[in-house]
């Protein structure tokens, strides 16, 4: 069930009524009811795969809650790597068993051995790394003491399958959304208000520009040796753009579905593209699962040392992005997109001037600061791009034909295709920086402005999403 | 919380509004597959001949030509699920039937009615006009409403097209036939279409659409109507472009139901009688080739079989 579809205009207009009209300061009922809503929102797609999510969030209960009742460190322990076990084991096989079997099949061959074809297929569930990695940073925090084994099976579950953001995030952490199952909710106009705000920006990213820049992508990245060279490195930017829009759109329409139904999700991103170095862009980018990868990753492999060496740090970056960039995606493109983020880290490992200060990143600035930070957000945003041809690429040769033909005398040339396309991904991103510079989460914090203005963006907007929404895409950020 | 529902609702109301006159407005104007259902309907108890299929033949075979009254039920994308489907539904209308003709084309035999993208996938059309209930979810809006079927965007193109434009919205002749004059670039649409059917093309649903065929065949005889199959000419740049594994499966596929059921299986995929001018792109018939065609079917059918 899409966000952009009427299928989910009824389903959560009836979760709506049923939770604030009928069920209204029942705390355990509205659980239940969102429990239900949310199991039949995944299995929408699937049914078949309730039973992963179910058994997945039963494992995680009962391991955490044994973890509670225990001080002993191996039994402990042993709870905690069922969890491990069997979460990481499930993502593995739905998400990973055909890229390993292929790549073992491939390295053989290049060594002259000759194994069969797969046989088996195997079908990735919608959404399994988001709520995979939400329900295992819940019982990894309560095996370190950080939050307490929840109690109540309903809201446990209710929080590993909550629907607003189940199958793309944020992965939110038990200690920000599993309290929120235990407090009665109040409905709250102005947030609510807010709530239909982030929905309605959420849209009309997702459905007006993703979903209308998407086409031009997929035909420059399938038809690549018919673009001329400037044509392609404006795709790769169409593609970013498209990309940024489908995922936070996603994340702003989360964030609002769960607003209305009194329920606060943390923020996602934070107008990535004028993050000044690369450390600024993934404090900006997915934000929960950076997070995620720091508290469950990085930090570990740092074994809690402040105060590393450069070869070390080195290391860990490179580990932790490299793994990030195989969460995305079963595919080498990703490892070496996610690679590429870590080896940008070096230079400034390395040379810690270069990095801009948290004070500098904010704006306004003055006229040098604005100069000084054009060429840094320019750097940053040159880097991530060349990454995402990559990312971009259904396979490592088909991304390496096409930097051949984009890296070529006619990437100097006039840019004769997608330039309308090109001019609005150019004014979104001018738009964005309005906010950036007034500091503002979207453009539509307009609720000070006179009623007949406001309401006029509105409906300009309801009408321009409704003619827009003809290509029923997808969510990018589904498929992993 | 009352009164953000009732501002929220009053905010909405011109919304809903809006789309219901969109909605009624959709539904007055004509439509394919509507217009189609009808004229079948109309001509059933007369017709000799009936032309099943996608675009190959929708565009291939001009009914007028052949020997009595004959019918195109053709249209773009229609798989083998819906050639069965339509003929279960009207084969006991069409008393006088003789002939049906089924095309057994390159990508006919791995295509599957809700595997197309986009515009290609016509589950819904099919579920809405002809209450086709596979490939659909029950609930959907589509089966149920024109402007969810044609999208916002669909339906304001379609109404704007037939109020300011004059288009009709309807190509085809009241023998269900799209006579085309216009001719695309043949070898640019070679580039792209052969690559299309591959991509979309499915082989492990060779079973169940040869099954289909068979079930054509199958209904046909039991009821004296002569089934007859027919492979489309093709270009050649097309030609050049399709995988050899996969036409040569459909020639023995066709081959083997042909002596199977005993029915004639007419191929024409690389006949050097179709030239450059008779193409409407690398595909598709235009009018001078699908009249040359169906000429030939005329005076072939009119022979024996094995003649």
């Amino acid at each position: 069930m899409l966000y952009n579809t009427l299928d989910f205009a009824v389903f959560y207009g009836l979760v709506f009524g049923l939770y604030w009209f009928v069920f209204r300061d029942r705390l355990r009922i509205q659980n239940v009811l969102l429990l239900t809503a949310s199991y039949v929102f995944y299995g929408w797609w699937d049914w078949r795969f309730l039973g992963l999510i179910a058994g997945g969030s039963l494992v995680d209960f009962v391991s955490s809650y044994q973890m509670s009742r225990t001080e002993d460190a191996r039994r402990r322990k042993a709870w905690l790597m069922l969890s491990v076990v069997f979460n990481l084991g499930m993502l593995g096989f739905f998400k990973y068993f055909g890229f390993f079997v292929d790549s073992f099949i491939a390295l053989a061959q290049s060594f002259g051995v000759t194994l069969g074809p797969r046989t088996l297929r195997v079908i990735l569930p919608v959404g399994i790394s988001f709520f995979v990695f939400q329900s295992l940073s819940y019982t990894i925090d309560v095996y370190r003491k950080r939050i307490k084994a929840a109690t109540d099976p309903v809201a446990f579950l209710a929080f590993v399958s909550f629907f607003p953001q189940l199958v793309a995030g944020p992965i939110e952490r038990a200690s920000n959304l599993l309290p929120q199952f235990y407090k009665a909710r109040r409905f709250d106009a102005e947030k609510a208000r807010e709530g239909l705000r982030y929905i309605l920006w959420g849209l009309f990213k997702k459905v007006v520009i993703a979903d209308s820049l998407g086409q031009c992508v997929d035909l420059a990245v399938a038809h690549h040796e018919a673009y001329r060279g400037s044509v392609l490195a404006v795709s790769v930017f169409l593609f970013a753009i498209q990309l940024y829009c489908d995922f936070s759109g996603y994340s702003d329409m989360a964030y609002g579905t769960a607003r209305l139904l009194g329920f606060d999700l943390m923020r996602n991103f934070n107008l990535p593209y004028f993050a000044r170095d690369i450390f600024d862009f993934w404090r900006r980018w997915h934000i929960s699962l950076t997070t995620w990868f720091r508290d469950y990753v990085f930090l570990p492999l740092s074994k809690g040392k402040t105060n590393l060496s450069k070869a070390m740090l080195i290391r860990n970056y490179l580990i932790t992005f490299t793994v990030s960039g195989l969460w995305h995606g079963a595919n080498w493109t990703y490892v070496i997109w996610g690679v590429l983020h870590g080896l940008y880290h070096i230079p400034y490992i390395l040379f810690p001037q270069l990095k801009s200060t948290i004070q500098q990143t904010r704006p306004p600035y003055t006229v040098p600061g604005t100069v000084r930070a054009g060429l840094q957000i320019g750097l940053t945003l040159g880097l991530n791009l060349f990454a995402l041809m990559f990312f971009m690429s259904p396979s490592v040769a088909h991304a390496l034909s096409y930097m051949g033909h984009l890296f070529t005398p006619s990437l100097f040339q006039e840019l004769n295709d997608f330039r309308l396309e090109f001019a609005g991904a150019l004014a979104f991103l001018g738009l964005e920086w309005v906010v950036f510079h007034y500091r503002k989460h979207h453009p539509l914090e307009i609720g000070h402005w006179p009623a007949v203005l406001r309401w006029s963006v509105y409906y300009a907007m309801v009408l321009v999403i409704l003619y827009f929404n003809y290509e029923r895409r997808a969510f990018i950020y589904f498929q992993f | 919380m009352k009164a953000f529902l009732l501002r929220f609702l009053g905010f909405s109301l011109p919304v809903l509004l809006l789309l219901l006159g969109l909605e009624l407005l959709q539904r007055s104007l004509p439509n394919h597959y509507e217009r189609k259902k009808a004229l079948l309907e109309q001509q059933a108890a007369s017709l000799h001949t009936l032309i099943l299929g996608s675009s190959h033949t929708y565009l291939g075979i001009a009914p007028d030509l052949l020997d009595g009254p004959a019918y195109n039920m053709a249209s773009t994308a229609q798989t083998l699920y819906y050639d069965l489907f339509l003929l279960e539904r009207y084969l006991d209308r069409m008393p006088s039937l003789r002939t049906v003709m089924v095309p057994v084309s390159y990508s006919s035999l791995g295509a599957e009615s809700d595997r197309n993208p986009g515009d290609y996938n016509k589950s819904y059309h099919y579920a809405y006009f002809f209450g086709t209930k596979d490939f659909v979810k029950p609930l959907s809006a589509r089966r149920f409403s024109l402007t969810a079927l044609f999208t916002v965007k669909g339906s304001v193109d379609r109404a704007w097209g037939y109020f300011m434009e004059g288009d009709s919205l309807i190509e085809f002749r009241p023998d269900g036939w799209f006579a085309t004059e216009e001719q695309r670039d043949l070898l640019k649409n070679a580039a792209e279409s052969a690559p299309f059917h591959d991509r979309y093309y499915d082989e492990r649903l060779h079973g169940v659409n040869l099954a289909r065929l068979a079930a054509i065949v199958s209904r046909c005889r039991m009821r004296g109507v002569e089934p007859v199959l027919i492979s489309m000419p093709m270009h050649p740049a097309y030609m050049r472009q399709v995988r050899a594994d996969r036409y040569a499966y459909m020639t023995q596929a066709a081959d083997s139901l042909s002596r199977a059921h005993g029915v004639r299986y007419l191929n024409f995929t690389e006949d050097p009688r179709f030239e450059d001018a008779d193409f409407f792109d690398s595909n598709h018939l235009r009018r001078q080739g699908a009249e040359k065609l169906t000429r030939i079917l005329r005076d072939t059918l009119a022979r024996p079989a094995g003649e």
